[in-house]
């Protein structure tokens, strides 16, 4: 009788498993085979679909990030395929914190970018934060050159995470800031930040506002 | 009785979370409505720990029904006819 040596066994299953993972970057179009496709109609819930974001962002440093959500894997439904699962975990004694933005002012673009094959997102979360107080100018010089993690959310409710394991949000440039040409100009600081990602997806967890505590 | 009662928070200091399905919630508020920490707990909110007592509240346990102790008579094995040596 064959004996069955579990060693060798396991060597066989490893080399396959670097085989795939190797041939990784190219089998987007492998993964999403097994997803099943459905009919899409009006998906309006209740009629509602309120354009813009709501007044408030959300922002913190991307390296004070403990743990971030996971992205979908091998989704079996297009909804799947648009949605991260977990929560944005903070490092102790770090958090996130909320930037107050003009209504109507603040929006975010969906962009698609890259060549035939190697197509992509950015988004670019626009920001108006009315006046010049010393608060506000201070964020933006210390925002200016940081790697950043940001959260939209939009009138839905939807919430749109800007940062990821392997990529910051980085502030991008400014949109009208300044003290505006006239008395009923606009006087605040514009800014746009940018974050470029392999798919989109909406963020289902929380935003924790209050300091994480302890080991995660 | 407070929710505090009946979750403990963890994880964070007592504060602001915004929250997918209720928006923001202050945990340092004592008066936040249990029914509304239990949907976030029942949704794997990471930041809410059920106490004993919030577990013996919100989720008892029916009491075991009392089945009524029935005697089982087993047959007796029929005794072997034992072999006598003539």
């Amino acid at each position: 009788m064959t004996k069955f040596d579990i060693q060798e066994s396991k060597r066989t299953v490893s080399i396959l498993t670097d085989w795939w993972e190797g041939l990784g970057f190219g089998m987007n179009a492998q993964i999403f085979k097994n997803m099943h496709f459905a009919d899409i109609g009006k998906l309006l819930t209740d009629g509602k679909n309120l354009g813009g974001l709501a007044n408030r962002i959300y922002f913190g440093l991307w390296n004070d990030v403990a743990a971030w959500p996971t992205d979908p894997s091998a989704p079996a439904t297009i909804e799947l395929a648009g949605t991260q699962t977990g929560d944005l975990i903070m490092k102790a004694g770090k958090r996130m914190f909320e930037l107050y933005t003009t209504e109507d002012a603040a929006k975010l673009d969906i962009n698609v970018i890259g060549e035939e094959a190697g197509k992509g997102y950015e988004l670019l979360l626009h920001v108006f934060a009315p006046g010049l107080h010393k608060k506000l100018l201070g964020f933006m010089n210390a925002t200016k050159n940081e790697d950043l993690v940001m959260i939209a959310q939009d009138s839905a409710g939807q919430n749109y995470l800007m940062g990821c394991a392997i990529r910051s949000a980085k502030f991008s440039a400014s949109d009208g800031s300044g003290t505006g040409s006239t008395t009923d100009g606009r006087r605040g600081l514009g800014m746009i930040f940018a974050y470029r990602s392999a798919n989109l997806y909406v963020y289902s967890g929380n935003i924790p506002l209050t300091e994480a505590i302890g080991s995660v | 009785m407070t929710w505090k009662d009946y979750f403990t928070l963890i994880k964070v200091q007592p504060g602001r979370i915004v929250t997918p399905r209720f928006g923001t919630l202050d945990f340092s508020d004592p008066n936040l409505p249990v029914d509304k920490l239990q949907a976030l707990f029942e949704d794997d909110f990471p930041y809410l720990k059920i106490t004993p007592m919030g577990m013996e509240a919100l989720y008892p346990i029916p009491p075991l029904a009392k089945l009524p102790s029935k005697k089982v008579e087993s047959p007796t094995p029929a005794r072997k006819p034992v072999k006598r040596k003539a």
